[in-house]
This record gives structure tokens, C-alpha cells and sequence, in this order.
């Protein structure tokens, strides 16, 4: 349902820049707090007033990376980093940290906005799960309420960001089957899979970290190399 | 070192043999006559008193054995006493000494250069009784090797010469050849290369010379790493503005009528063209700048497996295919340098290979791990196969602007192989089309 314009903050210390999207997005329907300091942006970011954050990774000062580790402490909101062209690591390390999605700098603003809306989609996706009845997904010694959006690894929540859930969603719903990258990408990311687009790959890798091995010390997460990747049931 | 150290070696050589020759030359000539003269009087002499001594003593029934032989080992001189059949003397005699004494009972005293250059004197003292003195053998080895001769002294100065002259020219060349090593080093494009510790034995002269060639090592080293920060920093300060450029640009399209669509379109590849290269240069000094990224063991047939899907999935879309032949292997590498390399090579063979063809991608394991890339395209000019690699390098300018890319694809391929201390060429396949090949050592 309509609620007015989606309130988002930019944090980025080109404050030109920051005008421009403040136009930009203002005509696609996002409403835009712009900061240009890593202290002031977290304490912003972590203020719970804004539906996404966009994060510049070189700030001034405390670097980007740092701010993300930070807010993440205590936020889960969703996070598209802003990373440099030319420095990959900086998009793998962003995406371990926490982030849910980069463009790297000087991006297509189309794009950015492809970007937020998907995330955007996503979290009312979440929001109308929340309001259907409980649904868990049980598989092994995970549990996955849909509904609330967390996670049991025996019994004890596991923190993982937005994209990162959806993502296990998707493996547990097809658990003991592949699913492709393509369908991952489109799912998750809602965006088609582009060929050298490795977000699918570092959310994987992530979550692969933060779940560990099953008890019987099993990859939880396997990847069929040429197909995709897929949740391996349990034996039994 | 080519010339210089047998240039010195030689001519101390030579020197050292005329002055030694001159010496021995000059000796021999003085002393000879001098020298022939006091021996025979001393044996004359030596030969009367032990042949008398040695009488009294068998007049008196004693051995005269131990007297000869003090008296060999005080003067050098062996005197044997020969009377009738029997020999006294310091040891045994021999058949010359035997001989030589019946002579002189026959003919009288004789001077003879028997048995090794030793002279030998014989001396009849009494009808049956002749006195042979012999100047004290000289070791089976000297004799062996003439060591009493000129020839042989010559000989002596001409090795312990070349010995000597060989270990000075060497001490005065090794730092040099060190030298030199390091200069060419730093002409193939190390400049890490410092001399002052192999150096720091050497001549004083050549040590400060060392000393400042690293000066200047690292002089160049410094400027070419600002001039590597330099080109850095103004990528980077060619993004902001270019940032800014695109989100205006949006902004025009918000604002503007359908028919301002194109031309912004056009404004639109253009910056995302400048963005691409600032990109390419941005990885490409960071390339240039690093040392040796940390190894890990890369799964390569798999990599692979997934450069090749990836590029055959954007090649379809413009009617070509890319095909993998792999063999699974496992080599020590960075993956993302790795795919970064493998991906551009592949990348830029589509763009080259004709509609309806195929790339091909074929990994294989030789001495190293060869990965081998080949299109059917027009292939590249024979002078102009290594120029490929150099940044920017465009073999015509028309067509690579229509088929995109920015330039910089293989030179950052070749840093990243480089990296790895593997090599990357390219030659025109039999058949038509261009052959990439990289090689990766298969271990560290």
C-alpha cells in the first residue's frame, strides 16, 4: 500500500553528487536524507528511520567498511554499498560485511534504482509473509520462519542480512535439488543473472561461513559446478 | 665478464713470468761457474777426510757406516769407501758409485753429473782403494720433474704467475661482473636490485661505485612509484566528476521529450565508456604497483568451467560461442587475477571472432599449466604480436572502436601472468584467427 515516498539515506561525502540524487530519486519515489560524514551517517543509518541505506565505501575518516561492520551490530537495514572501480575486493569484502548489494562507482543510476527497488520488493515480500500464517522451513537442524525472518541453527538464531535469508529460503524450499544461478540471481537479487555478476557466489560463500557444517560435520551448502548450487538434505 | 678479466689476467701473467724468468735467467747466468767451482772443491775435500776417517776406522776393526752417515746428514754429501769388494758408506751403494770407484782405481779422480744431476767425485786413495762422494739424492719427486733445472724454475714462476694472477684479476672483476648483473637486471625491469652487500668486500673504488648505483635504483624506483600513485589518483578523481555526469545525465531524461532519447543514449555509452577505462586503468596500476600476491591453491579446471559458461552465455548473444576443453588441475595462484586474466583474453577473442564462430578455450597440463585461447577472427599483424600487450595498443583504429573494449584487456592479462612468473604470447593460428597463450607454473 502506497505510504508516500521511501525514505532512504545516502551516505557519501560528495555533496554535488548527493544533490543530484536527491533530485533523481526524488521523481522515482524515494525520499532522500543525504549525510557526508562517517559519524554522522551512522548514527543516522542506525536510527531506524530510513528503508535502505547507500554507502559510500571511501568516506573521509571512518571508512565505509568500518561504518557497515558497525551498524550491522545492531541493524539489519538494508545496505547498497557504493564501491571504487578497478578495486574488486572492495565488493567481496562489503558483501562479507554485511552489505546487500554494490555498484560501483561512477555507476548507471537506472541501475541503482533497479537495485533499491528490488530490495524494496523483497522487504515487503517479507513484511507479507510476516502477516500470513507461520511458515517454517525444517530441514536438518535448521529452522526458517519465514514469517519473522529468522533463522535456528539448533536451536540458536543465526544474524543474517536480508539477502542472505532469502537466499536460504530458496535452497531450503529446493532442499536435495540444484538451483541455478540464474534462478538465484532472479529470486534473490531480482535481477537477471548477468555472467560475471559474482553477488550470487559471495552471498553463498557467506552464508556458508556463517551456518558452518551440519553436525555430522557435512558442507551444509554444496556447489555442482556447471549447474548451480543446492541445500543437501539430510540423510536419514 | 668477456673481456676485462682475461684482459687482466693475462697481462699480470705475462708480467709476472718476465720478472720471475728475469730473475731465474739472470741468476743461473751469474752463479754457474762460481758455483761448479765450490762444490767440486768442498766434495775434494769431503771425499779426503771421510775416506781417511772411514780407514782408520776399519784399520781399527770399527764400522765406518755411522760415521758416513753423520756425515751425510750433517753436509749433505754420501762418501762411500770402496776396498777390494766391500763397500762402506751411509747406505746402500749403488751400481754407479761401484762402478765409478773401479774407474777411478783405473784412471784416477773423476768428476762426474751422475744419478739425478748429482755430481759425483771418485778418488783413489791408495792402490785397492777408491773414495766415491756424492752430493745427497734429491727427493724421486724432484728428479722426477727436473727440479734442478732452469727449465723447470721457468716453469714454476709461469704457474705460481698464472695462480696469482688469476686470483687478483678475479678479486678485481667479481664485483664488477656483480655490477654489470645488477645493471641488467634493472634494464629488464627490476629495480629492487641493490649491490652494496655482495660489494662490500671489493676494492674501495668499486664498492663507492655500488653504493651509488643503488642510490640511483632507488631514486628511479621512487619516481616511477609516484608517477604509478600519480596515475592512480587521477583515475580516481576522474570517477567523482563522471558520477556526477551520469546522474545529471538521468536527470536530462526525466526532464526531456522522447527525442532527446538518442542523443543521451549516445552521451550515455560515451561516459560508460570513459567509466570502463578509468576502471581498466585503475586495476592495471594496481597491477603494475604489486608484488607478489599471496598464493593459494586454484581449482583452474573448474575457473575455468565458469569463464567459459559465463562468456558463452554474452557470446550467444551476438551469435557466437565460446567451447571449453579442460583438464582438471589444481596450480598455486590469486583466482581473482586468474579469472581476471583468462576472462579478458576470452572476452577479447569474442569480440574478434566473426559471427557464427566459435572461441575456443583449452586448458592443458605440459612442464606448466598451459591455457590456450584461439578465435577464428582476422588475426593480428606478424610485427605486431607482442605491441598487443602494451596498454592502449590498437592494431586499427576503426575497427576496435566498433568492436568496443577498451585497450587495456591484455596488458592487464599479461601483469597478472607476469605476477604469477608465468608468460603470455600470441601468434596467428594455421588456419586464420589468433592463438593466446599463457603459461603458469605448476608449482610455486
Amino acid at each position: 500500500m502506497p505510504e508516500g515516498p521511501t525514505p532512504i539515506l545516502v551516505v557519501d561525502d560528495d555533496v554535488e553528487l548527493c544533490e543530484l540524487l536527491t533530485e533523481y530519486l526524488g521523481a522515482e519515489g524515494f525520499s532522500v536524507e543525504s549525510v557526508h560524514d562517517g559519524r554522522v551517517g551512522l548514527t543516522r543509518a542506525s536510527s531506524g528511520a530510513h528503508a535502505l541505506i547507500v554507502l559510500d565505501v571511501m568516506l573521509p575518516g571512518q571508512n565505509g567498511f568500518e561504518l557497515l561492520r558497525r551498524l550491522r551490530e545492531s541493524s539489519q537495514v538494508p545496505v547498497v554499498m557504493l564501491t571504487a572501480r578497478g578495486q574488486d575486493v572492495d565488493r567481496i569484502v562489503g558483501l562479507e560485511m554485511g552489505a546487500d548489494d554494490y555498484l560501483a562507482k561512477p555507476f548507471n543510476p537506472r541501475e541503482l534504482v533497479a537495485r533499491i527497488r528490488a530490495i524494496q520488493r523483497r522487504l515487503e515480500r517479507e513484511v507479507r509473509a510476516a502477516r500470513e500464517p507461520r511458515e517454517v522451513l525444517a530441514v536438518g537442524d535448521l529452522e526458517l520462519d519465514v514469517g519473522s525472518r529468522t533463522v535456528l541453527r539448533g536451536g540458536e538464531e543465526v544474524a543474517l542480512t536480508s539477502a542472505e535469508l532469502t537466499l536460504l529460503e530458496v535452497l531450503l524450499r529446493a532442499a536435495g535439488t540444484v538451483v541455478t544461478r540464474e534462478d538465484l540471481s532472479e529470486r534473490v537479487l531480482e535481477r537477471r543473472f548477468s555472467p560475471y555478476d559474482r553477488s550470487i557466489d559471495v552471498h553463498v560463500s557467506n552464508l556458508r561461513k556463517k551456518l558452518g557444517p551440519t553436525p555430522n560435520g557435512r558442507e551444509r551448502i554444496k556447489t555442482v559446478r556447471g549447474h548451480g548450487y543446492l541445500y543437501a538434505a539430510p540423510s536419514r | 665478464m668477456k673481456s676485462l678479466f682475461p684482459r687482466i689476467f693475462v697481462s699480470f701473467w705475462l708480467a709476472m713470468t718476465l720478472i720471475g724468468g728475469a730473475f731465474a735467467v739472470i741468476y743461473a747466468m751469474t752463479y754457474p761457474a762460481e758455483r761448479a767451482e765450490r762444490r767440486r772443491n768442498v766434495m775434494r775435500e769431503a771425499v779426503l777426510h771421510a775416506a781417511d776417517e772411514a780407514r782408520e776406522q776399519t784399520a781399527r776393526g770399527d764400522d765406518p757406516g755411522a760415521t758416513l752417515r753423520r756425515f751425510q746428514q750433517r753436509t749433505e754429501l754420501s762418501v762411500y769407501v770402496i776396498e777390494g769388494d766391500r763397500v762402506h758408506g751411509p747406505d746402500a751403494p749403488s751400481d754407479t758409485v761401484r762402478a765409478r770407484g773401479a774407474r777411478a782405481l783405473r784412471e784416477g779422480p773423476a768428476v762426474s753429473a751422475e744419478e739425478g744431476g748429482a755430481p759425483l767425485r771418485a778418488v783413489p786413495r791408495a792402490h785397492d782403494t777408491a773414495a766415491v762422494a756424492r752430493l745427497r739424492r734429491s727427493s724421486m719427486l724432484a728428479r722426477a720433474v727436473g727440479a734442478d733445472t732452469l727449465l723447470w724454475r721457468l716453469l714454476v714462476v709461469f704457474l705460481v704467475g698464472g695462480l696469482v694472477s688469476f686470483l687478483l684479476a678475479r678479486y678485481l672483476t667479481r664485483p664488477l661482473s656483480s655490477l654489470r648483473r645488477a645493471t641488467q637486471r634493472v634494464a629488464e625491469g627490476d629495480l629492487s636490485v641493490r649491490v652494496t652487500p655482495e660489494l662490500r668486500r671489493a676494492d674501495a673504488e668499486i664498492a663507492a661505485l655500488g653504493r651509488d648505483f643503488d642510490r640511483m635504483a632507488e631514486r628511479v624506483e621512487e619516481l616511477l612509484a609516484a608517477q604509478q600513485r600519480l596515475l592512480s589518483d587521477v583515475s580516481h578523481e576522474l570517477n567523482s566528476p563522471l558520477a556526477r555526469l551520469r546522474v545529471a545525465l538521468e536527470l536530462a531524461r526525466q526532464k526531456a521529450g522522447s527525442d532527446a532519447g538518442p542523443p543521451l543514449d549516445r552521451i550515455e555509452r560515451e561516459a560508460e565508456r570513459l567509466s570502463a577505462l578509468i576502471g581498466e586503468i585503475l586495476t592495471l596500476t594496481r597491477l603494475e604497483q604489486g608484488e607478489r600476491p599471496p598464493l593459494e591453491p586454484v581449482d583452474l579446471g573448474a575457473l575455468a568451467a565458469e569463464i567459459a559458461r559465463d562468456a558463452d552465455f554474452e557470446a550467444q548473444r551476438v551469435g557466437r560461442r565460446v567451447v571449453l576443453h579442460g583438464e582438471p588441475v589444481v596450480l598455486p595462484g590469486d583466482e581473482e587475477l586468474l579469472r581476471r586474466a583468462i576472462e579478458n583474453v576470452v572476452r577479447n577473442a569474442v569480440r574478434f571472432a566473426p559471427e557464427s564462430t566459435e572461441v575456443e578455450l583449452r586448458v592443458s597440463v605440459e612442464d606448466d599449466v598451459v591455457i590456450r585461447v584461439r578465435d577464428r577472427g582476422p588475426g593480428v599483424p606478424e610485427d605486431a604480436l607482442e605491441d598487443i600487450f602494451v596498454p592502449l595498443y590498437r592494431v586499427e583504429r576503426d575497427r576496435d572502436r566498433k568492436t568496443g573494449g577498451a585497450g587495456l584487456g591484455l596488458a592487464i592479462a599479461q601483469r597478472a601472468v607476469a605476477l604469477h612468473g608465468g608468460s603470455i604470447e600470441a601468434e596467428n593460428a594455421e588456419g586464420g584467427g589468433l592463438l593466446v597463450t599463457m603459461r603458469l607454473p605448476r608449482a610455486a
